[in-house]
């Protein structure tokens, strides 16, 4: 993007028509503490060739996946983005257009976007998706309100293995609104949701949200407790946050998930430094009113010839004025848009290919070091390690491995590591971690 | 000209009352605001509704919007048939196509509503 440059007389103008003393007033709302409270530590008035000397240095200690062995995880996830996805994604049609406010005349778009939901509910078998939400986490919260309006309870059931990130969000999102949040545990041996508590307070609860797999890389069963749920009237509601992970496992709408929600980062939307990212919220269709943002349909114009057009967005803004429930209408269009594209390349195969690679390479590393816990792993996991979670770390870091430690969100797992597999890791990476963890592994197996 | 037997919203609901109860639709003017009518939610029977709050949402090809409740109380019976076939709702606005009958909790509610000819006065301005 080009920076357009502000002379001091255009600041001063600028200021004094928003009635203001200096710039520093335009970000009282910041907290002082997060302000930098400094100026920039780059030189004044020296030439654009010193500049960008300066600044590719300073970029040069950044941290990238290629020049390291990266297996972090926890959220935001390293898969392959093809060039095919950005030759087409950057079409001007797709890529120029914020969101398309004469939607009609935007079909192309619209039409991304209709395949966009038809390859959602695919994966999910689902009935209805959204044409998209901004992420994970707040497809998450969104999920939350739908639950409480349906079920008119104002309590739900949160796990302790959904996100941490995630889960803070929720609390955001729930406090002004006098929505109660009761953590729900992990079961100490499997790792998967603690079942005898799900069973204390799902009683006059809106529902319980759950991320599959879980935070740990454990593979839930909802099956297990979907019963107990949906006894008191209360929803199922899963969060998916690594979507290869519905290749190979049961989709939400086959274990009678009633909203379903997560992120779409991993299907071609690559990590840059944490984002944009796309969300996903879907629901069965006796809910379709619920659904905040737009749903794109397939309809035919005057002339008999298919033509899309949002046909559903019942909560936004421009439908109910005073009384929307919700402002997402622009979304995340060019994401989702990407990531229709990215399920179009790989394909069925594709994406069953990419995730049984990732599964296989976790299952390959946990037989090596174990599993903090006995559930089943998917691409993640999380290995107990004979000493501290953070030496450990910093060890491998100077090696040049990366992975997660998540004892500054749940400091029982003080010492453990969270690895992380996908398609990028070769084979003879994964080998190489092996060998470079096996000294600091509670129980080495093989 | 409105019904000079009911009582009105500023928002657009006509109430009939006939002893405890009030039966509660969408007024003529208030339909032809809307245009045409392709969805209506309404409560469960056995649901409190409060004066002045949504019970329920109707939405047209170009908006969706809260029906008001203009009285509290409990529904009693909610028009089966205006929910199937909601397109035809504005044929007979004060007629078939009610929507709620509400046992009416407090009577001095009603004070609070238009009269035929203010709700004429509202929506001639």
């Amino acid at each position: 993007m080009d920076y357009i440059p502000h002379s001091k007389e255009d600041i001063r103008y600028i200021l004094d028509v928003l009635g203001l003393e200096s710039m520093d007033e335009l970000f009282l709302d910041i907290p002082n503490s997060l302000k930098l409270n400094r100026e920039l530590d780059i030189p004044e008035g020296i030439t654009e060739i010193e500049l960008v000397r300066i600044l590719k240095e300073i970029a040069s200690t950044n941290i990238t996946s290629d020049r390291f062995l990266w297996f972090l995880g926890g959220g935001c996830y390293r898969h392959f983005v093809p060039q095919a996805l950005n030759e087409i994604s950057h079409r001007q049609e797709f890529y120029t257009s914020y969101t398309p406010y004469q939607a009609e005349l935007s079909q192309g778009t619209l039409q991304a976007l209709f395949e966009f939901q038809t390859l959602l509910c695919d994966l999910l078998r689902m009935d209805v998706t959204n044409d998209s939400m901004y992420d994970g986490a707040t497809a998450s919260a969104e999920a939350m309100f739908m639950a409480c309006d349906i079920t008119k309870r104002s309590r739900v059931l949160v796990a302790r293995s959904l996100h941490p990130e995630y889960r803070m969000v929720l609390k955001t999102y729930a406090e002004p609104r006098g929505i109660e949040i009761i953590e729900i545990p992990y079961d100490k041996v499997s790792g998967m949701l603690d079942i005898g508590s799900i069973e204390e307070f799902i009683q006059s609860s809106a529902c319980i949200i759950f991320q599959n797999p879980n935070f740990f890389g454990i593979i839930e069963n909802p099956e297990l407790f979907e019963p107990l749920v949906h006894k008191t009237g209360a929803l199922l509601i899963p969060v998916i946050v690594e979507p290869f992970s519905l290749a190979l496992i049961k989709p939400p709408g086959e274990y009678g998930a009633d909203i379903a929600c997560g992120d779409l980062q991993s299907f071609g939307l690559g990590m840059r430094f944490g984002g944009p990212s796309a969300g996903f919220l879907a629901t069965k269709i006796d809910y379709i009113r619920r659904l905040p943002g737009r749903i794109v349909g397939m309809t035919n114009d005057m002339e008999g010839k298919r033509a899309y057009a949002f046909v559903l967005q019942t909560r936004e803004q421009h439908i109910r004025r005073a009384s929307a429930t919700s402002n997402i209408c622009s979304n995340e269009a060019l994401c989702a848009i990407k990531v229709a594209i990215y399920l179009s390349l790989i394909g069925e195969e594709g994406l069953k290919d990419i995730a049984l690679t990732c599964y296989q390479l976790a299952n390959t590393v946990r037989k090596a070091t174990g599993s903090y816990f006995s559930g089943l792993t998917f691409n993640e996991l999380l290995i107990p390690l004979n000493t501290s979670s953070k030496d450990v770390r910093d060890v491998l870091r100077e090696r040049g491995i990366l992975v997660l430690d998540i004892s500054k969100w749940y400091p029982e797992f003080k010492d453990t590591i969270l690895a992380t597999f996908t398609e990028m890791n070769k084979e003879d990476e994964v080998n190489r971690f092996i060998e470079e963890i096996r000294p600091y592994v509670r129980k080495f197996s093989v | 000209m409105v019904p000079e037997d009911l009582k009105y919203t500023d928002t657009h609901e006509w109430i009939k009352i006939e002893g405890d109860y009030g039966i509660v639709g969408v007024t003529q003017y208030g339909f032809e605001k809307l245009g045409d009518i392709v969805y209506v939610e309404l409560p469960e029977v056995g649901a409190k509704v409060k004066q002045g709050e949504a019970f329920g949402v109707i939405e047209s090809v170009k908006a969706a919007v809260d029906l008001i409740s203009p009285v509290s109380g409990i529904v009693e019976e909610v028009n089966e048939s205006a929910k199937k076939s909601p397109e035809s709702l504005p044929n007979d606005p004060y007629g078939e196509s009610w929507l709620i009958k509400v046992k009416i909790e407090n009577p001095t509610e009603i004070e609070k509503l238009l009269s035929d000819k203010a709700y004429e006065e509202l929506i001639e301005e």
